[in-house]
């Protein structure tokens, strides 16, 4: 048996190699995904594990709620520490040297004038200590900073902003606007990573970063003639005011002092090395999403694949019904039979993961070079792990076995008798499956209504719902195919006499097949389908906010979430501009409201009266002029809070603490977008450091009668000397904002674009074997006079017929689902359902042209077959 | 005599002069034909024997045009169809040429009336009513005519391909192996439809054939061996079919011998 298993796969090499195809797709998908997710970890891991030079960190007290969505020194999840306890450190006997974390972000302003970007993260700049024992950042060239008015760059850096050394330029940290010269090159620790990096002097990143008298961590060197671990065991317990420390000893060793005298909630002391752990878990968990997010996509493109290969088998299968008959007739076993299917999907399935394993590589190697184009310079060490190559391998063989499972069954049934006849009897019937298919389509249906009804919160609902809806459509869409067909056919049958009614027919001929082919096409179509309908309603809903609410006339933001010092006041000053209000939003959710973390958001007194409407549902937005809190719907409803209630708010793990009466309750969909806003002095009263405040935008009015466009000229001119400001009108700042949606949303669908390639070799594959299979039919099209090109354009009918179901099949969910994403998301500001119509034709275009492409090789294939030996053909 | 002069009269449908064919080259060349001079008659149904590897399926193959000739020059009605492009050649089979293959050959998507007017559809001409009555009422196919190939009998497949290859009224039909796969009875009525075609409407049809019973119903029966024609006889019974090919089996050249 085994000689048959392998002379089949000679024999028929092309078969085979479309068989292999399909493995080797999935498989590159999945090696793709799983290399991407190692270089991505990898590449941060690195750079971090380079950060920390010093052998022990001193940190405050772990925070009682790690909040992910907080930023700078909360990051880590602990409390800063007082800069004062530098001094009693350096005095711990083994302790060689102490100096306080000083690192920020910032903006270096190029050579042409701009601000430096890169892929939209910020520069980092760090202070450069000159008498630390090890540097972070190292001299290559020139010398390090020695005054706040000098600077050295990394090479990425340099490169970047188009400087070298000797160059004037500026920079802005902090909340000024500083000029600089640049004096020397830098490198990053050991390796050079893409991130931007600055150096400043220490004293400049003192009074830009630890300006509140606090610190994110203490670096602490010892005389290296002990272990990391016993140091910082001697600092903690010397710290600690009873000598008590609690912890864990050995390389990540980190210790606890929970009473330390002036430090609230005490400190933590740990190894370079459980720091290095820490982040880097912290960076594994905010990669955790990314890394979910593909992995849905490698099963997708699994189960994609597992599609393209049960359809290739099926179809090998009943092609070679004679020969298993044959074999059966001379006195195989069925078992034999079956076997013999499986051991060829099992060489099928190795070979295709293999060359899947090196298709994935040249993937990651085309999405680094994509990365690359677009600025994000990502270190690559090693993208393929062993690990990757066994799960790779395992997947491959094991999904195409499992592939093979019933048509090998369907095999080892053919009666003996078999090899005597003509033709293969009728398809099985699709009851089983379509009643499975349609109740499964109707109960993920019903949960997606739910969902929309439900409103907010419902994400479980949607989430199963379109789960189902889709696997329900795929075993479904057998059923559809006939009258789909009919329908997509007849532009075709009226207009391609007789090639639309041949290639129609041929599409309709066995639904089950064209379903399989179609579906590959119609799950990337679905996720493409909801995508655009997520970013026309994002647009529509910020436009739709922004209209209703934004009654100034220009609003002016910072790159750096900051608002440089003075920018305000001058405008304020101009004599065509009526008022100007500031928006400022805490770093993050650092403010317990009746302890619950929160993001707090402060308007300047008599916004919401001048610049600003809130859609008001209960009590008086003028309350809050006289200091009283305003709070979103949702919010409110989620902590049962009222207007009249009083919100007690505390910072700073409780050490301040205010208490302000809710004044107003207004819907989720404001312009603000954040639970809770609170008057200017609460604001800064609870926030007192200047790093936890972004005040990122100013709205400006103009005097009346003053033209919008000499007031824009003036704000321009006025804004260009601080480099991060831009000025924008309304109809301006809803683009700006639609276009951060949209930027998302081009890694999103160049994701999809790699399902999208495997559907169309998947169609390829499914025609090509149709046309093995149809050989003799085709003869005989050409033999009653049907010519090359009529045969080619047939192929080309038909495969853009099943390319635009499948299209359509997937859209049409992708829409019905993305339909309840608003009422789902209306907490996050998703308030208005717009279907993009237009780009939804847009897409069925696009797979129409994906059936072109995917019929040239089977057409040109069909297209040459000798007419005679193909009728005559077994 | 009077057959004679009948031959002499009828104008040829199809002509071969100096045709041959070979396969292959070097130690692995087959010559299937050695250079045949043969002239078709319209109106007539011709029959090539031989047996297997005499070079008559392939004498059919280069009259049809579905095989190329290596030496020589093929006429059909009146053209010469060794020269022609693959893209003359498929307009000459839409238009001028009807086929019969031994697997009836029918288009499993299409019904049995589909089937037959699939040249029609092709070549995009009107369907000629009356014609296609007449074709149908000889063929006894009224009630099928919705029935899916897989739906019918083999004998009615047949019928069915033998429809297609008369409804656009070719110059010439070819046959080949029209009775291979069927029954007698099947058989008898296929025959029987090819003879109504050439007695009632004029048409021409060539058909190879090995079966002597089949060859019969032929008005002249050319007998290939070893890539020639070694005997053209006009309306034989079987009988003299029967001797015609003993006089040439290996057999009895051995014994000749």
């Amino acid at each position: 048996m085994f000689k048959t298993t392998y002379r089949g796969i000679l024999q028929h090499p092309v078969r085979f190699l479309l068989s292999v195809l399909a493995v080797v797709l999935g498989v590159a998908f999945i090696t793709g995904v799983f290399a991407l997710r190692t270089s991505l970890s990898g590449t941060v891991t690195q750079l971090t594990d380079s950060g920390y030079v010093a052998n022990v960190y001193v940190r405050g007290a772990k925070t009682a709620t790690p909040d992910g969505t907080s930023l700078s020194s909360s990051l880590s999840g602990h409390r800063n520490v007082p800069l004062s306890l530098e001094d009693r450190v350096s005095r711990i006997r083994g302790v060689t040297y102490v100096a306080p974390a000083m690192q920020g972000t910032g903006v270096l302003v190029g050579k042409n004038g701009t601000a430096v970007a890169q892929g939209g993260s910020s520069t980092l700049f760090l202070g450069m200590d000159s008498a630390e024992p090890r540097q972070a950042l190292r001299v290559l060239d020139g010398h390090a900073p020695r005054t706040d008015s000098e600077i050295a760059l990394t090479a990425p850096a340099l490169k970047r902003s188009g400087l070298s050394i000797g160059d004037h330029t500026k920079v802005i940290v902090g909340d000024s606007v500083l000029p600089v010269t640049v004096v020397g090159k830098v490198r990053y620790a050991s390796t050079e990573s893409g991130v931007l990096m600055v150096g400043i002097s220490k004293s400049l990143a003192m009074s830009a970063f630890n300006s509140d008298g606090t610190t994110s961590n203490l670096m602490v060197y010892g005389s290296g003639g002990e272990s990391d671990a016993a140091l910082a065991k001697r600092v903690a317990t010397a710290l600690a005011v009873s000598g008590s420390v609690r912890g864990t000893s050995g390389a990540e060793a980190s210790y606890t002092a929970s009473r330390v005298s002036g430090v609230s909630g005490g400190v933590v002391v740990s190894t370079a090395a459980k720091m290095r752990a820490e982040t880097n878990e912290s960076i594994q968990q905010a990669l955790g999403f990314v890394s979910t997010f593909l992995l849905v996509f490698a099963l997708l493109a699994l189960f994609v694949g597992g599609f393209i290969i049960a359809n290739t088998f099926t179809q090998t299968v009943r092609q070679r019904i004679r020969e298993f008959a044959v074999l059966r007739a001379i006195g195989a076993s069925p078992a034999q039979v079956f076997f013999s299917v499986v051991l060829q999907s099992v060489i099928v399935g190795f070979i295709g993961s293999l060359l899947g394993l090196a298709g994935g590589v040249g993937l990651v190697a085309a999405i680094r070079a994509v990365l690359a184009a677009m600025g994000s310079e990502l270190r690559f060490q090693a993208p393929v792990t062993p690990q990757t190559v066994l799960i790779a391998l395992i997947t491959g063989v094991l999904v195409t076995v499992l592939a093979s499972l019933a048509p090998a069954r369907v095999a080892a049934q053919v009666p003996p008798v078999a090899a005597m006849q003509q033709q293969s009897g009728p398809e099985r019937p699709l009851t089983v499956r379509g009643t499975a298919g349609v109740a499964l389509l109707l109960l993920g249906g019903a949960a997606v209504v739910i969902a929309a009804i439900q409103g907010n919160g419902a994400g479980w609902w949607l989430g199963l719902g379109a789960a189902a809806v889709l696997l329900g459509a795929l075993l479904a869409l057998p059923l559809a195919v006939r009258a789909l067909t009919t329908v997509l056919g007849w532009p075709f049958r009226v207009l391609l006499r007789p090639l639309g009614a041949i290639a129609q027919g041929n599409v309709m001929r066995n639904p089950r097949r064209s379903a399989s082919t179609a579906s590959a096409l119609m799950i990337g179509m679905a996720l493409v389908g909801a995508a655009a309908v997520l970013a026309g309603s994002t647009t529509a809903s910020v436009s739709s906010i922004v209209d209703q609410s934004l009654r100034s006339d220009f609003i002016v933001q910072s790159a750096t979430y900051r608002l440089p010092d003075g920018f305000q006041q001058q405008v304020e000053q101009l004599s065509d501009v009526a008022r100007t209000d500031v928006l400022s939003y805490s770093a993050g959710s650092l403010i317990q409201a009746d302890g619950v973390s929160v993001q707090v958001a402060s308007v300047t007194r008599g916004t919401f009266a001048k610049s600003l409407r809130m859609p008001t549902l209960h009590g008086d937005l003028s309350t809050y002029d006289q200091g009283e809190a305003v709070v979103q719907k949702t919010a409110a409803k989620d902590h049962s809070w009222k207007v009249g209630d009083t919100l007690r708010l505390t910072s700073q793990h409780g050490q301040i603490e205010r208490r302000v009466r809710i004044g107003a309750i207004v819907d989720d969909s404001s312009f603000l977008g954040v639970p809770v806003t609170i008057s200017t002095e609460t604001f800064d009263a609870l926030l007192p450091a200047s790093q936890s405040r972004l005040a990122n935008s100013v709205l400006i009015t103009a005097r009346a009668g003053v033209p919008r466009a000499e007031l824009r000229r003036q704000l321009v001119s006025e804004a260009k000397p601080f480099y991060v400001l831009s000025v924008l009108d309304q109809k301006q700042f809803v683009s700006e904002r639609a276009q951060q949606v949209q930027s998302i949303l081009n890694i999103l669908y160049a994701l999809l674009a790699m399902s999208i390639v495997i559907a169309v070799l998947g169609i390829v594959n499914t025609l090509a074997l149709s046309i093995i299979e149809r050989t003799q039919e085709i003869g005989l099209m050409r033999a009653v006079g049907l010519g090359r090109l009529q045969l080619a354009g047939t192929i080309v009918i038909e495969s853009v017929i099943i390319a635009v179901l499948g299209a359509l099949a997937g859209l049409g969910i992708g829409v019905g689902v993305a339909s309840a994403l608003p009422s789902v998301l209306s907490s996050s500001g998703l308030s208005t359902l717009a279907i993009p119509w237009g780009q939804l034709l847009w897409f069925v275009v696009l797979s129409a042209l994906v059936g072109v492409l995917a019929a040239v090789i089977p057409a040109v294939r069909a297209a040459r077959m000798p007419v005679l030996s193909a009728i005559s053909a077994e | 005599m009077e057959t004679e002069a009948e031959t002499a009269v009828a104008e040829p449908i199809a002509q071969a002069t100096g045709l041959v064919k070979t396969y292959g080259k070097g130690d692995t060349l087959v010559h299937a034909l050695r250079g045949v001079d043969v002239t078709f008659e319209r109106g007539r149904l011709t029959a090539i024997m031989g047996p297997s590897g005499s070079g008559k399926s392939t004498l059919m193959h280069c009259m049809a045009g579905l095989d190329r000739v290596t030496a020589g020059t093929v006429t059909v009605d009146g053209e010469v169809t060794s020269s022609m492009s693959e893209r003359q050649l498929t307009r000459l089979r839409r238009s001028r040429l009807g086929f019969i293959f031994q697997s009836f050959n029918l288009i499993p998507t299409l019904n049995a009336l589909e089937n037959i007017l699939l040249p029609l559809t092709i070549a995009r001409q009107k369907v000629d009513r009356e014609w296609l009555d007449r074709i149908i009422g000889v063929v006894g196919l009224a009630g099928r005519l919705k029935h899916r190939p897989s739906q019918l009998s083999g004998g009615q497949q047949q019928r069915v391909a033998c429809a297609r290859a008369l409804v656009s009224r070719p110059a010439v039909v070819f046959a080949d192996e029209p009775t291979g796969n069927l029954d007698s009875v099947s058989s008898q009525q296929v025959l029987g439809f090819l003879r109504t075609c050439v007695d009632e409407f004029r048409q021409s049809v060539i058909m190879v054939t090995h079966d002597p019973s089949t060859a019969a119903y032929a008005d002249r029966v050319l007998l290939l061996a070893d890539g020639q024609i070694v005997e053209d006889l006009v309306h034989p019974t079987e009988d003299g079919i029967l001797d015609a090919l003993r006089r040439h089996s290996p057999v009895a050249a051995a014994r000749a011998e």
